[in-house]
């Protein structure tokens, strides 16, 4: 099976070697058109190098030593240490014409044609120029790796390990892993037509896999920064550094190889020489270098996200760069050295190259010296990993919050039940208090009774069932004896028993199911932090694009600006991250053109010629805390100031602290640049940096900014979007809900504390907060309103969102739990001050509550008086239902509740005076017969108290007789309605005694 | 025996397959198949269907195919900060859907006698609201020939912007409202604007 889908592999690339031989032909022939055509050269030595990074990862070694030397041929040329002369192009014409014939013998034999290859290789080793101007020792080498290339494969295959970053694999394994690491796209022995597809398939997972690489080279190359400061000797510490970038650039560039991203793996190979050098043979390491480093980085980061956006003089700049450090005498040795990693023909490498080298080209014990590269441990997470859509992972959070919202409702229901359970205890025990009264009082006389009567119903049992008085010899105290009036006795007594172990089961059973929801709850939300932290990825994801954004902005502006980053651990949903990029990246391009002073400026202030520019991310509770700060300027708030005049704000800038100076900085279109650059001052930034992070659900403010000190940016965003802890808290007996984060405090306000008659601020501690009524904000005035008097300790909240503080008035906490959160649909995309709404299990509507939002100075304008009164008028009537029928009370209720009006029901008069005191409604709807105290003593109860003379009552009843009718009006009673009734009648009624101030 | 059905049966089947294919295809897919072409006819008209409705006494259609859903007035939950003719929102099934008061949006008379009753929830491209109504008063079929779709002739000019023509059944009109004009004319602005755009 191995060989079968090694087979099918080299088949493919032989394949592929025949669609490339045209093309070296064109070449060829260009060049001999015209020898100073640097594409037609380029080109070609980018197809020789594919095809022997190609032919070596394939193990077809033969092919891959020839291109390799055809390659160095190719190389001398390019350094112009060849001259392209008829023999070079014979040579090459005759490397071509055996490639052709191999990649026939090979499709057509299966095997490689081995003679065909030696002839191509002699042939290059008969360029006369070549000989005399070339006096290495490439031949040996090829010698050798013509005559042991087969036995050499494991050697030339222990580069392809590097490739796939796995390296404790016997050999003899190799091919099933290579299969399955490196190539992911390609199914061993799949020999699928549909290339282009798979091309595809292959590109994505490139680009992925890159991604991947490219982070961990940005992490080597910051420590790298941090360490190398000034210039230093190289130590250990470093080349383990460089050898992890090293390792990231080979990976990407074999990766690129393979999948024929020439460009790619061009660069990464002319950026490796730089590194090995570095590695093997470089004494110093300098800032310079680290920078150059970063710049080919960059540039094969480059290389692989804009391919066509690729500034080829910048690029040949920096590949002239590594020249000049590698030095001309070492370039060729370096190119050498990186080039039998490729080719795999590792005996000249053992040949040639220090011991240091070894470890990364072949997996020999043999260098001691230096611990096992390979053994490094890779980054946590990259072992064990699958790539799911993210589509999927974002329908099972959907469906844990689903969970949680159907689980809620199940606890409403459990609530109910455990309910019911008590009603049915009492009524037991009700039931048994009868039995035994009945017992006590009438089964004792029933005996006495039978004593001297003996006949009608207590037809004693005994004498029915014997036929004759058998026991009347004894006497009554002698031998009970029993009446059916006693046996019904007795089967009470036992029903009530029953009930009672009845009652008990099902308590049991409830208690039962109450363990398991809590069971359930626990695993449930368990599972969801579980589903959350699947999209959960480090800030390192995001790490490295802002490191490239630091340094492209500083070069662009020519200063030194580095960046430190802390707490590249922290996670958050990769989406957040995504998002968080761009304002990120704009806070740093900001700190560097705003905030860092130019080199000079520095030096006069007696700052550290570098910027420094710090990004923290910490957790805090379950929010993500950025910290941005640069050791620059800080903001100039006379500039500010002065720039808000000219754009028209109509504040009393004089006046303004400069907290608020500071914000004013996220108004759209505010800059104190007075030039555009293409970094920034178009005034456009601050303020789509604060839109995209309150999108987020986070805050952005200024936290600190000293005059020269440098500025610091505080961004907050919460741990998960979808869900959080709240607290519900009820204002005018409507439910909202808060994020517990903001809330600092909940207390009671002393009325000492309130500052002004208004009461419009308070003190808490030391501080003084404006205080909001939300009752006066929040809109609907509700049932409550009429009789709502601000009490006398008003319940607050103490809320700090970080940059809002306040206190806020509520009614009443409700609970704390943790809610689901939801938009507002497709309508109602944004709401001011509200951040979404929340579901509870019984399916009513929360609105979340955002406090900032809703007090900011940006808010809608005050409600008018107009306005609140408009909302009394249009507020829904409050019923209440009196009536001890429960289909009377649902009937009515459902009539009521169709009019959009709130209803709420009582079963009898003393319940109804029990809810009356937290409670007016705008009518009562009363019934006349019913247990406890009935309509007409709960009307006069009612009208005896003050508040509730002028209430408007209705007796809904069945009884039409005149009576009735007088005794009720008589008592007050507003409307009179005979069952069955007319609904739109009975509507109007309500409506007319309600002043008609129903909507 | 039953190799005496067998025979039979198989002749039976190859009559009435000889029966199917002479007979013109239902759907036939024969362009000038004239059977064809009255029954796509008459789907096409059987696809307008809209829904009947009262406002303040006015009668009112919509298309069906803009109505998810027709309903009783649910829960509803205000939220500050909107345009009176926002009612709140309620939760219909799991989804947060916003409820506009047709009444006030359209500056029809809010006459006490008829609270909205009914919910429709309307739906076009990606914006879902739903509107209350006083009374739905049922389905209209345009592929009767006694109605027909006429010219605006709109007498109710409050109403002219959202309804661009008339339905005529059984001798009663039916304004016929423009949801997609209605949905888009109902945006909520998105949050309010600075303070340099409050200057100026």
């Amino acid at each position: 099976m191995l060989e079968s889908s090694g087979n099918s592999i080299k088949k493919d690339f032989v394949n592929e070697l025949k669609d490339y031989i045209p093309s070296l032909k064109r070449n060829i022939d260009d060049l001999k058109t015209n020898p100073s055509h640097k594409e037609a050269l380029r080109e070609l030595h980018r197809l020789v190098h594919t095809i022997k990074g190609a032919a070596s990862l394939v193990k077809i070694d033969g092919l891959s030593s020839l291109a390799a030397q055809m390659e160095n041929v190719l190389e001398e040329v390019i350094g112009n240490r060849l001259t392209l002369d008829d023999d070079v192009f014979s040579a090459m014409s005759c490397v071509i014409e055996h490639l052709d014939a191999c990649v026939n013998g090979f499709l057509a034999e299966g095997i490689e044609d081995r003679q065909a290859v030696n002839d191509a290789l002699a042939a290059l080793e008969r360029i006369p120029s070549r000989t005399s101007s070339d006096a290495d020792d490439h031949r040996p080498v090829n010698l050798l790796s013509l005559t042991e290339s087969s036995d050499l494969s494991d050697l030339g295959l222990s580069s392809c390990d590097i490739v796939i970053n796995e390296d404790d694999l016997p050999t003899d394994d190799f091919w099933v892993d290579e299969d399955a690491l490196c190539d992911p796209g390609i199914p061993p022995g799949d020999e699928s037509e549909d290339i282009d597809l798979m091309q595809q398939e292959l590109l994505d997972g490139f680009y992925l896999e890159a991604d991947e690489h490219f982070q961990d080279l940005g992490n080597a190359l910051n420590q790298l920064e941090v360490q190398v400061a000034a210039p230093t000797a190289i130590t250990s510490e470093h080349k383990e550094l460089l050898r992890q970038i090293r390792r990231s650039v080979h990976t990407i560039k074999g990766a690129a190889a393979v999948i024929k991203l020439e460009a790619i793996a061009a660069w990464g190979h002319a950026f490796e020489d730089l590194l090995d050098w570095l590695y093997e043979q470089a004494g110093d390491i300098t800032p310079a270098i680290i920078q150059l480093i970063a710049d080919a980085a960059d540039m094969l980061e480059h290389h692989v996200t804009s391919p066509h956006q690729v500034d080829q003089d910048k690029a040949d700049a920096i590949k002239a760069e590594f020249k000049r450090i590698i030095g001309p005498g070492s370039g060729v040795a370096a190119t050498a050295d990186s080039d039998d990693e490729d080719s795999g023909y590792g005996t000249a490498v053992e040949l040639q190259i220090p011991p240091a080298v070894q470890p990364d080209v072949s997996t020999a014990g043999a260098a001691a010296d230096i611990p096992d590269t390979h053994q490094a441990p890779m980054p946590t997470g990259r072992a064990k990993s699958l790539r799911v859509d993210i589509d999927k992972v974002e329908a099972l959070v959907n469906l844990a919050s689903e969970l949680i919202i159907a689980l809620s409702a199940f606890d409403q229901r459990m609530d109910g039940f455990g309910g019911i359970i008590g009603e049915l205890d009492r009524s037991r025990l009700r039931l048994k208090d009868t039995a035994r009264d009945l017992e006590v009082g009438y089964e004792v006389k029933a005996i006495q009774h039978l004593g001297s009567h003996q006949s009608g119903l207590q037809t004693p049992l005994t004498a029915t069932s014997d036929g004759s008085g058998a026991f009347e010899d004894f006497d009554l105290l002698e031998l009970d004896r029993y009446s059916e009036f006693n046996l019904i006795i007795r089967s009470l007594n036992e029903t009530a028993v029953d009930v009672g172990t009845i009652n008990t089961q099902l308590s049991d059973i409830h208690s039962g199911f109450e363990s398991y929801l809590n069971r359930l709850r626990i695993l449930l939300s368990e599972l969801q932090e579980k589903v959350m932290r699947v999209r959960m990825t480090p800030m390192s994801m995001i790490t490295n694009r802002l490191r490239r954004t630091v340094r492209e902005t500083a070069a662009q502006l020519g200063k030194t600006v580095h960046l430190v980053v802390k707490g590249d651990e922290i996670e958050l949903d990769k989406m957040v991250w995504e998002k968080l990029a761009d304002p990120l990246m704009h806070l740093l391009r900001n700190a560097i053109d705003h905030g860092i002073e130019p080199a000079m400026t520095r030096q006069a202030r007696g700052k550290p010629v570098e910027g420094a520019i710090h990004l923290k991310a910490a957790y805090q509770g379950n929010q993500v805390i950025l910290h941005v700060s640069d050791d620059g300027a800080g903001l100039d708030y006379e500039l500010i100031g002065r720039t808000a005049k000219a754009a028209g704000f109509k504040c009393d800038l004089d006046t303004l602290s400069e907290d608020k100076l500071a914000d004013m900085i996220f108004y759209p279109g505010f800059s104190t640049r007075r030039d555009i650059s293409a970094v920034s001052g178009r005034g456009i930034g601050l303020d789509v940096v604060k839109e995209n992070i309150t999108a987020l659900k986070g805050t952005v403010n200024v936290e600190k900014s000293a005059k020269e000190a440098g500025t610091t940016f505080r961004i907050r965003i919460p741990l998960t979007l979808a869900v959080m802890r709240a607290l519900l808290f009820t204002v005018n007996d409507r439910l909202f809900a808060a994020a517990l984060n903001d809330i600092k405090e909940i207390l009671r306000v002393p009325s000492k504390a309130l500052m002004d008659k208004q009461g419009k601020a308070v003190k808490i501690g030391e501080r003084v907060l404006p205080l909001h009524y939300l009752t006066d904000i929040l809109t609907g005035p509700g049932p409550t309103h009429k009789r709502k008097i601000t009490p006398m300790h008003p319940l607050a909240l103490v809320i700090d969102t970080g940059t809002w503080q306040g206190a806020v008035v509520i009614d009443s906490m409700f609970s704390q739990r943790e809610i689901v959160i939801k938009d507002l649909g497709s309508h109602l995309h944004h709401v001011q001050g509200i951040a979404g709404a929340t579901v509870m299990g019984d399916g009513k509507v929360v609105p979340i509550v955002n406090f900032e939002e809703l007090f900011s100075s940006e808010s809608a304008p005050p409600r008018t008086a107009e306005r609140v009164q408009l909302d009394e008028l249009n507020r829904p009537l409050e019923i209440m239902v009196v009536d001890d029928s429960v289909s009377v009370r649902t009937v009515v209720s459902r009539l009521m509740q169709r009019q959009g009006w709130g209803v709420q029901i009582a079963k009898d008069g003393v319940e109804a005076l029990e809810q009356l005191q937290g409670y007016r409604p705008d009518l009562i709807v009363l019934d006349i017969e019913m247990p406890r105290m009935n309509g007409y003593e709960f009307m006069s109860a009612l009208r005896s108290q003050e508040n509730f003379k002028d209430l408007p009552v209705i007796m809904l009843t069945s009884r039409a007789a005149k009576k009735h009718r007088v005794k009720a009006r008589n008592l007050g009673v507003n409307g009179f309605v005979v069952k069955p009734y007319e609904d739109e009648e009975f509507l109007a009624l309500v409506k007319r005694l309600t002043g008609g101030s129903a909507n | 025996m039953s190799n005496q059905i067998s025979p039979e049966l198989d002749v039976l089947i190859d009559e009435i397959d000889q029966q199917i294919e002479s007979c013109p295809h239902p759907y036939g897919a024969e362009d000038g198949n004239p059977l064809y072409a009255g029954a796509l006819e008459q789907a096409k008209r059987r696809g307008r269907q809209y829904i009947r409705f009262y406002l303040s006494g006015m009668a009112l259609a919509l298309p069906l195919a803009n109505a998810l859903q027709i309903g009783y007035t649910p829960d509803v939950t205000t939220l500050p900060n909107l345009p009176r003719w926002v009612l709140g929102v309620c939760n219909i099934r799991g989804e947060i859907i916003s409820l506009v008061d047709l009444k006030y949006f359209l500056n029809l008379e809010h006459r006490v006698s008829s609270a909205p009753a009914n919910l429709i929830i309307l739906h076009h491209q990606n914006i879902t609201t739903g509107i209350m109504v006083d009374k739905i008063a049922g389905i209209l079929f345009d592929d009767d020939p006694d109605n027909e779709i006429q010219e605006r002739d709109v007498k109710e000019e409050r109403l002219s912007e959202y309804v661009q023509s008339v339905l005529v059944s059984d001798g009663q009109i039916f304004h016929l409202l423009d949801v997609k004009r209605l949905l888009s004319s109902i945006q909520i602005p998105g949050r309010s604007k600075t303070c340099i755009e409050n200057a100026s």
